[in-house]
């Protein structure tokens, strides 16, 4: 799987500027190099939802999905699945060596991981899209901690009952950052039949007050 | 019998794994398993004896997870736990001859640089579980399913430093034979054997099959036993629940096969039930216990990189102030990015080892190595030689090192050998050891070879390993002492053949004093190869001297059909061609290079400048206006984010270029005003605050960063203490945006003069405002804006 570069560009706020040569392959390079030391792994897991007012348990965990922005988006869902996916600790290092050295590339490294680790988490979400199809059900898109008013701080029990720590490396720290830093967790809630709500909503995002994007009054789905 | 007596001679089985015995009693997923020793101890005494009764001689306390972090909102403290779950052990055991091993896993949360939790506090953590494992009265620590080397290195020095009892230690790996953190094999014995571990290997991640090969690099190398506890297979999800395919009967086999190859202590870890131990202790009845035999070979390491010194290995030697003003300034200035930017340069040059002296009268040593063993050490990953005479700075040095260093050095006297040889044992070090004592250095190589013969003697009572000593037999300049050239070489011969340790030499002294220093150097480094020196402390830098050093492993018949000589300069034949070919841009104009951001043309295109122009000049009329320029047109988006910075990056070199000029006629200095920069406590991303940094050192202002992650009472000492006017927050989570409002009040308390900008991807002007910063800075651009606007 390549990083695509046009979303490379586009996280660096690149609008059709004049690239010059030596720009443009330095975020080739950097794109080889995340490729190269990257390490995806993932973990997934099936859930059933037991919901109650203000609150929906993950039925056979000790944990609670608080929030009304997960139960809107969990509306139609009696099952979920939970993901986690990172990129691995070698990233990390990679762009903490070149933001001593080279901040330019430092930049475009951090955001090609992030891309790709984007790229990761929506693979998987295709893979488990097609096997819920045969089903005949359907997904929500993916909802992680910190959108909307669904606290960060769930981050250690999803990876608690996902056993991701032993099984893909995947930490917690106390301020609620996953470590390794390039690394995603996610709700996805199953429903009986095709949904409506195939595209993330704004309200939802974390990212709202400040985003690039709805500056230029686009959104970050095009 | 206590147990390490019993491992000399037999092998000792451990029982399988405690998680999917308690799952499969139907724990919720999520709960903490620990809790279980007390809201169901029944459950885990009946685990324990099946294991006995399947044939056991260990059982491990369920305390995996018993660490303060993970039982923070149990309800329970550690000592509690720990104590019931040992309790729940002795029911189990009744009087058989059983030992109850402590059980310890990882703390969950990453250290640094990784994480964000400190090697202290890791320390202390584990130092609670073993403190109350002893005094609840087990016989031996397991320290397991680890996957990050420091703190597998905290928890066993919390267990050396607090009992005497045994302790083993193991690791988990992926098939690439890496663990998730990196962490290769050799080096994890490296460093374990080092710290004095009882037994250590391999568990969990795997199944047997796929440890074997992992299991044979190990035992290739490690002089302590060998503990295996492999899953059974692989974990397949199936209808959602994770299970382990191997048969108890195909378990036992496979520990059949490691117990022949010489493995001495065997379990098994998740999939693995009283059944599958069952089998393999019938298995085992008949097989006898083996010792591996095993050459030892020095060596050193950080967790990703193992640099044996079975042949000529390079030592870094520009990590040190003596003779450098540049360097003695940037270690006043506590300026570490002049110190990485010599590590990596060595590093690129081809050294393996790096020596680390930062050793002024001025400075606090042992904090200044501490800080820079740590920067070293979160970006690179060559093994570091701690050069300091100091034992104090050694002891914290060798404590914070991710990794197996030497350290350089000690010498004959009796004194110095006691101090720092005790400290080298403790930590696993290797050692230097310099062929002078109270009378000096002999003048006789033969003499020099007795001071030699002492060292190795006394470190190897102290229990320190022939492979883990090198000796150095001074090379002292040609200058002043024109036949000692001899002596040192007549001195290093006699060490390298009646010793059978390995030789090291600090090369460049020799040259001192003379014209033409490099074609001495390179002579003299070529008569010692020749000698048998294993470690050359030289400048990498110097191409002469890695010339020397890539032929001599050809003609000495360690570089296997020149393979390495051969891509060496290959290599370097490209290098000189694409120099030769970049030429062409030479002419252009300082203005146009950092427009273009061409970073390494700007130091030439200054210097050209400078034969011409008055420093200040350049960067009035060059300097500013491009920088100028690129703002403007980075706030037009007419260019985007990484142009801007790439030409800030430009300037760099250019002002480097100006400073150097203005320090030789001593003129007054170009910082328009200094600025401390943080990111605040509780935030780890810190990319955007770099960002800003790079930008403002670009237009001279004089930046103190202070990292990320930063105590609210650390901002504010260096603010007054170092007189700042204006401090640079930055936060990426709004959840840190809370403590980045504290750090505001508290900056405003002590000193209501200090201007405040904040900036990160959470924030906007009213946020601002409404946490009393005094500036919003929307990008990099804007914090310039404000500097401009302040320091007027």
């Amino acid at each position: 799987m390549g990083i695509n570069k046009v979303e490379v560009l586009r996280y660096l706020g690149y609008k059709g500027q004049d690239l010059n040569r030596e720009m443009d392959k330095l975020i080739d390079q950097s794109i080889d190099e995340i490729n190269e030391k990257m390490k995806i792994r993932s973990i997934y897991r099936f859930f059933q939802l037991e919901k109650g007012t203000g609150k929906i348990q993950v039925r056979g965990t000790n944990i609670e999905l608080l929030g009304k922005d997960i139960s809107r988006h969990l509306k139609e869902s009696k099952d979920c699945i939970i993901v986690a996916a990172t990129l691995g600790h070698e990233v990390d290092r990679l762009i903490r060596y070149y933001e001593r050295i080279n901040m330019t590339k430092a930049l475009i490294l951090d955001t090609s991981a992030s891309v790709a680790i984007e790229e990761a988490i929506n693979k998987l979400n295709g893979d488990l899209k097609k096997e819920v199809s045969m089903d005949r059900k359907a997904l929500t898109s993916r909802f992680s901690p910190g959108y909307g008013d669904f606290p960060l701080s769930i981050q250690s029990s999803i990876l608690d009952i996902l056993g991701a720590k032993k099984s893909i490396g995947l930490t917690v720290n106390l301020h609620n950052i996953l470590i390794p830093r390039k690394s995603i967790t996610a709700i996805l809630g199953i429903a009986d039949s095709e949904l409506r709500n195939g595209k993330k909503s704004c309200d939802q995002c974390g990212m709202v007050r400040n985003c690039s994007f709805s500056k230029g009054g686009k959104d970050c789905e095009n | 019998m206590k147990i390490k007596k019993r491992l000399e001679k037999s092998i000792l089985i451990f029982d399988g794994a405690m998680g999917t015995m308690i799952q499969n009693s139907g724990l919720k997923l999520g709960e903490l398993p620990e809790l279980l020793n007390i809201h169901s101890p029944e459950t885990i005494i009946d685990i324990h004896k099946s294991y006995i009764e399947a044939g056991s001689m260990v059982i491990t306390t369920n305390t995996f997870g018993a660490n303060e972090l993970k039982l923070k909102n149990s309800g329970y403290k550690v000592e509690e736990i720990v104590d019931i779950a040992v309790a729940n052990a002795k029911k189990a055991r009744g009087n058989k001859d059983i030992y109850i091993a402590l059980d310890i896993g990882p703390i969950g949360e990453l250290l640094e640089p990784m994480g964000t939790l400190s090697f202290e506090d890791a320390y202390n953590i584990f130092k609670r579980q073993v403190l109350q494992g002893v005094k609840s009265g087990v016989d031996l620590i397991l320290i397991e399913t680890m996957t990050d080397l420091y703190e597998i290195k905290a928890a066993i020095l919390a267990v050396k430093e607090n009992c005497n009892l045994p302790v083993f230690a193991t690791m988990s790996f992926e098939e690439n034979m890496r663990t998730f953190t990196g962490c290769t094999p050799e080096s994890m014995v490296l460093i374990l054997q080092g710290l004095g571990v009882d037994g250590l290997g391999v568990n969990c991640s795997l199944g047997p099959k796929e440890i074997e090969p992992i299991v044979d690099k190990i035992l290739n190398i490690s002089k302590v036993p060998i503990i295996v506890q492999a899953n059974a297979g692989l974990p397949k999800i199936v209808d959602g629940e994770t299970t382990y395919n191997i048969a108890p009967e195909e378990f036992a086999q496979y520990s059949r096969v490691f117990i022949e190859k010489g493995v001495r202590i065997i379990g098994g870890c998740c999939g693995t039930t009283d059944k599958h131990i069952r089998k393999m202790v019938n298995t085992l009845k008949d097989v006898k216990a083996k010792t591996p035999i095993i050459t030892p070979i020095g060596g050193i390491c950080t967790p990703t990189k193992t640099v044996f010194t079975d042949r000529v290995r390079v030592v870094g030697e520009r990590i040190n102030p003596t003779g450098k003003n540049c360097f003695k300034t940037a270690l006043r200035n506590n300026d570490l990015d002049y110190i990485i930017r010599e590590a990596i340069e060595q590093i690129e040059a081809g050294a393996s080892i790096l020596d680390i002296n930062v050793g002024l009268p001025e400075i606090n040593e042992e904090e200044m190595m501490e800080r820079v063993i740590k920067e070293i050490q979160s970006i690179l990953d060559t093994p570091l030689q701690i050069d300091s005479t100091n034992p104090k700075v050694i002891e914290r040095a060798l404590r914070i090192y991710n990794g197996k260093a030497i350290v350089n050095s000690v010498n004959g006297e009796e004194e110095n050998l006691d101090a720092i040889l005790p400290i080298v044992k403790k930590y696993g070090g290797a050692i230097i050891g310099l062929t002078l004592d109270q009378r000096g250095i002999p003048t006789k190589g033969e003499d020099r070879f007795k001071i030699a013969e002492n060292i190795v003697k006394r470190a190897e009572k102290y229990g320190i390993a022939r492979e883990d000593i090198y000796i150095d037999t001074l090379a002292l300049t040609v200058a002043a002492q024109q036949e000692g050239v001899k002596e040192t070489l007549k001195a290093l011969r006699l060490v390298k053949e009646k010793l059978g340790v390995r030789t090291i030499l600090g090369v460049s002294n020799v040259s001192f004093g003379f014209p033409n220093r490099e074609l001495i150097n390179r002579t003299f480094l070529s008569a010692a190869l020749y000698e048998g020196l294993d470690l050359a402390i030289i400048n990498p830098l110097d191409k002469d001297m890695m010339d020397t050093i890539y032929s001599s492993d050809l003609l000495w018949n360690v570089d296997k059909g020149g393979r390495k000589y051969i891509s060496y300069f290959q290599k370097k034949k490209l290098e000189d061609t694409i120099s030769k070919e970049d030429s062409p841009v030479d002419n252009l104009d300082l203005k146009e290079v950092i427009l273009k951001g061409i970073k390494d043309k700007a130091k030439e295109a200054t210097l050209t400048l400078l034969t011409n122009r008055d420093p200040l000049d350049i960067v009035n009329n060059y300097l500013v206006p491009a920088l100028d320029i690129v703002g403007e047109r980075y706030e037009k988006g007419k260019i985007f984010l990484p142009q801007l910075i790439q030409s800030a990056e430009t300037v760099k070199p250019a002002f480097q270029a100006i400073k150097e000029e203005l320090n030789k006629s001593s003129k007054k200095s170009i910082s328009k005003g200094r600025i401390l920069l943080a990111t605040v406590k509780g935030d780890i991303h810190d990319i955007g605050k770099n960002i800003v940094k790079v930008l403002l050192e670009n237009y001279n202002y004089e930046i103190i960063d202070l990292g990320k992650d930063v105590p609210i009472e650390r901002i504010v000492k260096t603010t007054i203490q170092e007189d700042i006017k204006l401090v640079g927050l930055s936060a990426l989570m709004t959840t840190t945006v809370k403590s980045m409002e504290e750090t505001i009040k508290a900056l405003k308390k002590a000193n209501p003069n200090t201007m405040i900008m904040v900036g990160g991807a959470v924030l906007n002007k009213e946020y601002a405002d409404l946490i009393r910063a005094d500036y919003y800075a929307k990008d990099a651009k804007g914090a310039v804006d404000i500097a401009r606007n302040i320091f007027k």
